[in-house]
């Protein structure tokens, strides 16, 4: 066998699948997002007309603002939150161990597990979280924390929140222990004190994978639906509304399949840009 | 400098606390008896009961026949996705070749990719074959953030393995396949463990894809949990109960394999 | 960078990858069917199975109670499902776009016969009835119920399973402490006063007032977008004389919307009740509004004729007493000042009925089933069914005149007479109008309704929405700016004379 060409022949088989799997989807979406395509109604060819339709949509866009807006948030707060912990963890002498093993539970927990507990946590009166709010004299709105569009944007945002800052944490806290130590040694015997060892030597060294960490969330936080599902369904009204959401329900819920047709096409074309500027930092800048 | 540590040691204590209560939550709603279920202020003592276990799992036994699928089809899944991914792996890690780096990408790709946006033609695809309703439509469907996934992690472990074993045994005479056969897959074993137990734990938690190629007949945990939310009402202890369920086989994975978690997750970006 | 050569190929796989695609595509997209033929001497095969997909709404539960009967008669096996509102919908559109014959009896809420008919999805049962006319007994059901339920372009697509219309349910313990005058039960009393005026004003009397220890609110209303928003917020637009399009359903078919004349002062009112109930409510479904109200703090509240009887119980479908037991009463609705009986229709009907899959592989057992469960005798024995110790099953949402003249029924559902008067001025198709494309129009009138509701539009705003959306989604879909299809003159009288056609055969 040539061994120049085995590479190949040994990725071939997932390639194929793999291929077949996501490609044939993606080219059924194209073919129809140029049709008319409603359950009950004639198919016929409309063109671009259903792209325009999608851009203008006001769902479309309120659908974008709420998924940008919703990522770009958890990823600030699991940054910070996420950084904050790390550093105390580090730390401490003793404990890591535990602590560690404790801090990914709620990576483990699947995200619709995740936003079965937190809907029972905010069930108005009975619910921890309404139930503690009122008592400390911040009580939740009448209509609920998940009735009312501000608190349940609030509320989703804390589940994923709560879900993966443990997992920032986790990473930043595996990089601050893999710094080479001879030359925060150094520093401290020079007199620097902890607070300009993190700033000036410790930060920056951290810096790439603290910024790989959030961008990677931050593509993840984008696909968000399974929370949206569960706790929201993406209301009240459309407040909570994610582009995975908004694409499930016309497609699966409303059979606006020429519209989900050209909705998929679109999402994947942000999702593509998106993923790109992230291996444009990972792969093709020397990562592995 | 005691009290620092003093102060240390209660934020991660509060955090701790922070990040179990909700697990700590619904397990004790997974065994509280319903009559306490929706008292103001909450219940946090009470007598504790098995019965939702048992009306789960023995009689009538809800989620008997869901616990099944997730097993059958997270497994068959597992097994799939690393039989395609191990020479995938092996190939990026051992060598060097044209549009490697765009292949990687690709499948990288694919496993961050909103996976609405396949499912939705999928399908309807699925729909046109049969196979809507069956096990087959969830491992293959698995396979698409599977297989990135277990190529990623197993490329990893891969590039763990030193490359002198491989050396002498080519020396001695072996082709390449014979070498990655029975010279790195057994020294790399516990990385095939690891990354099977990962990809097994992904296609467990699913939610979005039984959602719509299962149907009634190879419905998972997840979602005959989520069925309980019902018109008629809420059995919340029920919910709780299918919730426990889903989380004890990840939980015990990413418990005793953290370390590898967070190299795993970050796709190699760190060491 | 990869040799030109390699580009060109791969441009030309995906080029044909494209062309296959389109091809193997091209016959997923679903083309009509071709309508059955009337059906021959009916041989119902013994050991067949037969799968039934329905909501679990109240007649769900005494008619699983009886299907052992059925099974036992006809030989037949059935496997009787019941998934939520939304679930039904998507399985049974789902299995008739792959045309899978994996659903026989499928239900059918009423607004979406015609987009089931159209398609093609569902066999039409005129034929069936004339053939079995003497069992069926077309005449003994009530034309607005089928006129709402089950017909569509002269044909009878399914048979009504049951018929909901609106009533008000009232405490008449805390009508009598405050000394209000009961609503009529009958047009034959004095009728004229109770205008929706009187309603609110009523509304706003109970608000607020302490009565027993317990602090009332004056109704409670439903908010959940899409579907229960539009249910209630629709009897206020036909209770005050409005409708959707300026020509529907009565011929010639102009689909001009009209929706925002009566419409504005509809969405007010609803406001305004708004305010008089408990502010959650803009997250409730069907049953929360019932469920609240026999919790005990609400005075009145206008819904669905099943909640006459859900209401004695604590919660949807759960056996119990609960706080209103003898102490609620049932009213005809109120009406614009001026109107008189003859006018155009004030009382929404909604219901469900049960169609035949056009893909079922056993359509005369399904027939059998569809007959066998809208028949006089199991109704009435689904009616009765409360007596049973263990369940408190009821049901009173007949469809048959025969039902509602039962004195075994009106004994245990004291509401029938009121609930029979008020079909006459009942009209399912001018409330939601059964047109293919209701679904889509329901989803964007729920989105507004529910945010003006909220108080993040004014209802200017929230119509100026409404009306552009629906005229998109219209033209879009061949109903504007001429409707392109044939115009039918769809009454309830239209009905009537077509019933009475398939009795006498």
């Amino acid at each position: 066998m040539n061994s120049q060409k085995l590479p190949y022949f040994l990725i071939l088989p997932s390639i194929i699948f793999l291929f077949m799997l996501t490609i044939y989807p993606m080219l059924f979406a194209l073919y129809h997002s140029f049709l008319y395509w409603m359950i009950g109604s004639p198919v016929r060819f409309i063109g671009l007309e259903n792209y325009i339709n999608v851009i203008s949509s006001s769902l479309f866009q309120n659908a974008l603002i709420v998924t940008l807006k919703f990522s770009g948030i958890v990823v600030a707060i699991e940054l910070f939150l996420g950084l904050i912990t790390a550093l105390i963890i580090a730390g401490i002498r003793r404990g890591q161990g535990i602590i560690s093993a404790i801090l990914v539970m709620p990576i483990s927990v699947a995200p619709v597990v995740a936003g079965i507990i937190f809907r029972n946590l905010y069930m108005k009166e009975t619910g921890v979280v309404d139930y503690l709010l009122t008592v400390i004299g911040l009580p939740p709105p009448p209509e609920g924390i998940l009735g009312n569009s501000n608190t349940a944007f609030l509320g989703l945002i804390v589940t994923d929140v709560w879900e993966w800052t443990p997992f920032i944490a986790l990473i930043i806290l595996a990089s601050l222990l893999s710094l080479p130590s001879d030359i925060i040694e150094a520093a401290k015997v020079d007199g620097a004190s902890d607070w300009q060892v993190f700033r000036y030597i410790k930060l920056p060294l951290i810096k790439p994978t603290i910024f790989l960490a959030a961008m990677l969330r931050f593509m993840q936080a984008y696909n968000t639906f399974d929370i949206v599902y569960v706790e929201t369904r993406g209301g009240p009204g459309i407040a909570t509304q994610t582009l995975s959401y908004h694409l499930f329900l016309e497609g699966l819920a409303y059979f606006h399949l020429g519209y989900a047709s050209a909705l998929t096409v679109v999402v994947s074309l942000i999702a593509v840009v998106l993923i790109n500027i992230y291996l444009m930092f990972t792969i093709f800048k020397g990562g592995s | 400098m005691k009290w620092m540590s003093f102060i240390r040691y209660l934020f991660i204590f509060i955090i701790l606390g922070l990040f179990m209560f909700p697990i700590v939550w619904i397990a004790m709603l997974s065994v509280k008896p319903p009559q306490y279920n929706f008292t103001v202020p909450p219940t946090f003592i009470f007598p504790p009961t098995l019965d939702h276990y048992i009306a789960c799992l023995i009689t009538p036994g809800y989620f008997v026949a869901p616990v099944y699928n997730s097993i059958i089809s997270s497994s068959i899944a597992t097994v799939m996705a690393l039989a395609f991914a191990t020479p995938a792996a092996y190939a990026f890690s051992r060598f060097r070749f044209r549009f490697k780096n765009f292949l990687m990408g690709w499948y990288l790709g694919l496993y961050l990719a909103p996976p609405i946006v396949f499912l939705v033609p999928l399908y309807f695809i699925m729909q046109k074959l049969g196979l809507v309703g069956t096990h087959a439509a969830l491992w293959i469907s698995y396979q698409m953030f599977s297989i990135p996934l277990a190529v990623w992690l197993l490329k990893n472990f891969f590039d763990e393995v030193p490359k002198e074993i491989e050396e002498a045994a080519m020396l001695d005479g072996c082709g390449v396949l014979k070498t990655m056969i029975y010279i790195t897959l057994p020294v790399g074993a516990p990385g095939l463990i690891i990354t099977a137990l990962l990809v097994f734990v992904f296609c467990w938690n699913n939610l979005l894809f039984p959602m719509a190629l299962a149907g009634r007949t190879a419905r998972t945990l997840t979602i005959s949990t989520m069925e309980q939310f019902r018109m008629i009402g809420v059995t919340w202890n029920y919910i709780a109960t299918g919730s426990v369920l889903i989380m004890l086989i990840p939980a015990i994975v990413f418990i005793i394999f953290r370390k590898y978690l967070v190299r795993g997750l970050m796709f190699g970006a760190i060491r | 960078m990869p040799a030109r050569k390699t580009v060109l190929v791969v441009a030309i796989a995906v080029i044909i990858a494209v062309v296959v695609a389109s091809a193997v595509t091209y016959f997923v997209v679903v083309p009509a069917v071709k309508p059955t033929t009337t059906p021959a001497k009916p041989t119902i095969h013994k050991g067949v199975t037969i799968r039934v997909i329905g909501v679990q709404d109240p007649y769900w539960f005494p008619l699983k109670d009886l299907i052992p009967e059925f099974e036992k008669k006809y030989g037949i096996k059935v496997e009787y499902e019941g998934v939520s509102y939304y679930e039904t919908r998507l399985r049974a559109i789902s299995a008739f776009v792959a045309k899978s014959p994996e659903i026989d009896v499928v239900l059918v809420d009423q607004m979406w016969v015609a987009e089931y008919a159209d398609a093609g999805w569902l066999v039409p049962l005129d034929d069936y009835i004339r053939r079995d006319k003497d069992e069926v007994n077309p005449t003994d059901f009530i034309p607005e119920v089928v006129h709402a339920l089950s017909f569509w372009r002269g044909k009878i697509w399914t048979l009504p399973m049951a018929a909901y219309g609106q009533l008000v349910i009232y405490r008449k313990d805390v009508f009598d402490k405050l000394g209000l005058k009961h609503p009529p039960k009958s047009f034959k009393e004095d009728y004229d006063w109770w205008t929706w005026d009187k309603y609110l004003e009523y509304v706003k009397t109970i608000h607020g007032k302490t009565i027993d220890g317990v602090k009332f609110y004056g109704t409670v209303e439903v908010g959940q977008q899409p579907a229960p928003i539009v249910h209630k917020w629709t009897q206020y637009l036909i209770g005050m004389g409005g409708r959707w399009f300026k020509s529907y359903p009565e011929a010639p078919w102009n689909f001009t919307p009209v929706i925002q004349e009566k419409g504005k002062a509809a969405l007010e009112l609803f406001l305004t009740l708004y305010k008089y109930s408990p502010p959650e409510s803009i997250e409730y479904f069907w049953f929360d509004a019932g469920t609240r109200f026999g919790k005990g703090d609400i005075g009145i509240l206008l819904w669905w004729t099943p909640y006459c009887y859900l209401i004695k119980q604590p919660e949807y479908m759960v056996p119990g007493k609960s706080a209103v037991v003898g102490k609620y009463d049932v009213a005809l609705p109120p009406h614009p000042k001026g109107w008189k009986v003859g006018d155009h229709p004030i009382m929404s009907i909604g219901g469900w009925s049960y169609g035949i899959s056009a893909f079922s592989k056993h359509k005369e057992e399904a027939w059998a089933f569809i007959k066998w469960a809208t028949s006089f005798e199991t109704q009435k024995k689904m009616g009765l069914l409360h007596d049973r110790k263990w369940g408190s099953y009821q049901f009173s949402d007949f469809v048959r005149y025969s039902l509602y003249k039962d004195p075994d029924l009106i004994k245990v559902y004291p509401w029938l007479p009121t609930q029979l008067e008020a079909w006459k001025v009942g009209n399912g198709k001018v409330s939601r109008p059964m047109i293919p494309i209701y679904f889509t129009l329901e989803g964007i009138l729920g989105r507004y309704l529910n945010e003006a509701m909220a108080g993040k539009i004014t209802v200017d705003d929230a119509f100026k929405h409404i009306v552009d959306e629906f005229t998109m989604v219209l033209k879009q879909n061949f109903y504007l700016p001429k409707y392109a299809g044939p115009s039918f003159n769809d009454t309830p009288e239209v009905v009537a004379k077509h019933l009475k056609e398939l009795a006498s055969g």
